[in-house]
């Protein structure tokens, strides 16, 4: 099953793209499957794995949420607004 | 000109007169409001300027979600914040923030929970640019360079 991913911010810098697609295996994949698949793609980022957030269709979504065919994913950084 | 709405993220100068009198009420006594600002060290280095970015559609309406929930827990008219993307020099003001109220206690704590929750809990992304040559470095929220 295919997801878009969108990288913001530091995840732009450090993948160096603004999107990708990733196939996920399985007929209901989580977002946990998702950043499972991103951070063997991209092990030095691993320490943001507890800090990093999803949003899907501009809402968040947790590790534990269903994705979709098609779906379009924005992967966050910590934020640093104020 | 084009008003701008109570919940905004702008490229331009943010105008704190303006946001004021956006949440102005015959009935609100009281107008608190904050500015963040952009400081010129961070951590010792010279900063020359900073920028902002944001997941648009999900920040405004996280920030429009925050004003919601401060209008719930306190006894305010209104709330509004503007928050600046793209370059911001140092001194420019980066978030502005107002609340009315009738009274100004309630005004003073949902202006500082709107503040404190923000950086928190909405996808804006802060890069800080130094004047020592240095490499520019993404903040967190506990306005340390994120570790990698």
């Amino acid at each position: 099953m295919i997801v878009f991913v969108h990288y913001h911010a530091l995840l732009r810098d450090k993948t160096g793209r603004t999107n990708e697609s990733f196939d996920l295996p399985g007929s209901q994949p989580t977002l946990r499957d998702l950043l499972n698949a991103f951070f063997a793609r991209y092990p030095g980022l691993r320490k943001l794995e507890t800090s990093i957030r999803a949003a899907v269709h501009d809402e968040f979504v947790e590790s534990g949420d269903a994705l979709n065919e098609g779906d379009r994913v924005d992967l966050l950084p910590p934020f640093g607004g104020g | 000109m084009q008003s701008i709405p109570l919940v905004a993220l702008l490229r331009k100068p943010l105008d704190l007169s303006s946001l004021a009198a956006l949440v102005e009420r015959p009935s609100a006594g009281a107008v608190v409001t904050f500015v963040g600002t952009t400081r010129n060290r961070h951590e010792g280095r010279p900063v020359r300027y900073l920028e902002y970015e944001a997941q648009e559609a999900l920040a405004r309406k996280e920030l429009e979600r925050l004003c919601a929930e401060a209008r719930e827990k306190w006894e305010i008219a209104e709330a509004g914040v503007w928050h600046r993307l793209g370059k911001v020099e140092i001194g420019e003001t980066s978030v502005a923030i107002a609340v009315s109220a009738a009274h100004r206690a309630p005004a003073f704590d949902a202006c500082r929970f709107l503040i404190d929750t923000l950086k928190r809990t909405v996808p804006v992304f802060k890069k800080e640019y130094f004047a020592d040559g240095g490499d520019a470095v993404w903040v967190g929220p506990d306005g340390k360079p994120v570790a990698l």
